[in-house]
């Protein structure tokens, strides 16, 4: 999917899960405010990183909110490609999972975003 | 990227196939010396490397991955720690930050099977006596 803002395509979606998941979770707000500076760190690995697809879910149950890139492959040089490690440094865990022959998706997950 | 694009414009595939195949036979070449020079062992590299093979067993702990370490290949400069598994969760980046610092880099690819493997990468294992 692409997103001409991805910060408030994000809060769209988070919005609208806060409104599905009323009454049994709420949004918490100290999560929140990391959402924006998550957005930037993915649109800076954007840039080193020949990006497929860009997406984002939300876990229900656990309360996760994820950010997701697809891409070929990643290589990270450790000394210099600053990018990634500033993503992860944001973000609570991520993980890697094959999607084809082809691809990967890298998520980068902010917990209990609800609670 | 482009820098590396713009090397084959005006030229026929002929031509580029040509440079590909030069270009091979040079890094061959190199490699093929770089083997043949006596090295010596770099002990703190290999410490480094088998920490980051210890550190990721225990941070991958619970997951049904598999982690291997090995050392002088492909080349005897070389070792990596590689992990594969059909995801691979990482839950304490912190941590991944400072085990990833003692590695060159850091690739995560699909294979053929229903997998990931994210491998890291050391280069200076040995070092040539100069």
């Amino acid at each position: 999917m692409e997103y001409e803002n991805y910060y408030e395509a994000a809060l769209d979606l988070i919005k609208e899960s806060t409104e599905e998941l009323e009454g049994r979770m709420s949004l918490n707000k100290e999560k929140l405010e990391i959402l924006d500076d998550v957005c930037t760190a993915v649109e800076n690995l954007l840039q080193i990183l020949e990006c497929k697809n860009l997406d984002m879910s939300v876990n229900e149950t656990t309360g996760t909110f994820a950010l997701e890139v697809v891409c070929d492959e990643i290589i990270v040089q450790t000394r210099t490609d600053r990018e990634f490690f500033e993503l992860i440094s944001i973000a609570d865990t991520f993980k890697f999972s094959k999607i084809d022959d082809d691809s990967i998706r890298i998520s980068f997950n902010i917990d209990n975003m609800w609670e | 990227m482009n820098e590396d694009l713009d090397r084959f414009e005006g030229m026929t595939e002929d031509e580029i196939e040509e440079l590909n195949d030069s270009l091979l036979d040079e890094i061959g070449k190199r490699i093929t010396e770089y083997e043949l020079r006596t090295a010596i062992v770099n002990p703190a590299k290999i410490k480094q490397l088998e920490f980051v093979h210890e550190i990721l067993s225990i941070l991958l702990e619970g997951q049904d991955v598999k982690i291997a370490k090995k050392v002088f290949k492909p080349f005897k400069s070389m070792g990596s720690v590689s992990v594969e598994g059909a995801e691979i969760k990482i839950r304490y980046p912190d941590i991944f930050m400072k085990i990833a610092s003692f590695a060159d880099n850091i690739e995560v690819y699909p294979l053929v099977k229903e997998a990931v493997r994210m491998t890291f990468t050391f280069h200076g294992v040995t070092k040539p006596i100069e």
